[in-house]
């Protein structure tokens, strides 16, 4: 059994990509930040090199104290920060989208590197697939 | 679907996953496991404790990695592999947990 999961493992290394997944719109008033969130997670099962961006109001989907059951709906903080469980260290967020809201690193909930407007040009240029939501 | 336990009705999808996870109780998972062929040790119980607290905090069904990660974790390394998760819940752990556990079924697991 082993054996068999390892190469698996190996086979899904020569294949792995770099894909991008851009999360650019506030949650709750629809489905895309949540979209994001299963997209990334069922990505990081198959090995690929994955990145998470914040950018726009993309932003927003990191605040922290996120009361969301009084509209009935999955709280998105709290899995956020389930992501290393799931392997996912490359979280960044654009500086610019954040300062513009004004928001620091202790009103978000996870870590993220928040990067200058050149280096997420470069990153995003870097990927080889980009998922928007 | 349904089942019905001590005069209530118990409804679950096509896969068998609870419908409304507030209906689920100790003897609900029981009935559950009874459906899997699994009986409840209480090894078993530790690690259906382990993915409903993992929920509890999270609000995800974890897939294999991340539970095997989140065992690691809570439990130590013996517990925290899926060879030792296989033998509890043989064939795919993560949703026959999920499932016996009464959350939903984890959405990315393959």
């Amino acid at each position: 059994m082993s054996n068999s999961l390892s190469s698996n493992e190996s086979n899904t290394k020569k294949s792995s990509k770099k894909i991008g997944i851009v999360m650019r719109h506030a949650p709750y008033g629809n489905n895309l930040a949540h979209e994001a969130l299963d997209a990334a997670l069922a990505t990081s099962i198959y090995g690929q090199e994955l990145t998470l961006i914040f950018m726009g109001d993309g932003v927003f989907q990191l605040l922290h104290q996120q009361e969301s059951k009084a509209i009935h709906q999955k709280n998105l903080e709290k899995q956020l920060t389930a992501l290393e469980f799931y392997d996912i260290e490359k979280v960044f967020a654009c500086k610019h989208s954040l300062d513009e809201r004004q928001l620091k690193q202790n009103n978000l909930s996870i870590n993220v590197a928040a990067i200058e407007t050149e280096e997420l040009q470069q990153l995003l240029h870097e990927q080889d697939v980009l998922l928007s939501f | 679907m349904s089942f019905s336990f001590n005069d209530k009705i118990i409804e679950t999808d096509k896969e068998g996953y609870l419908r409304y996870l507030d209906d689920w109780s100790p003897h609900i998972a029981e009935q559950l496991a009874e459906y899997e062929n699994v009986t409840l040790s209480e090894a078993h119980w530790e690690i259906i404790a382990l993915i409903r607290e993992f929920y509890a905090t999270y609000e995800l069904s974890p897939a294999m990695r991340p539970l095997v990660k989140y065992t690691a974790t809570q439990l130590g390394k013996e517990k925290g592999n899926s060879i030792y998760l296989m033998q509890l819940f043989p064939n795919s752990p993560a949703k026959l947990i999920s499932k016996i556990a009464g959350l939903p079924r984890p959405k990315n697991c393959l």
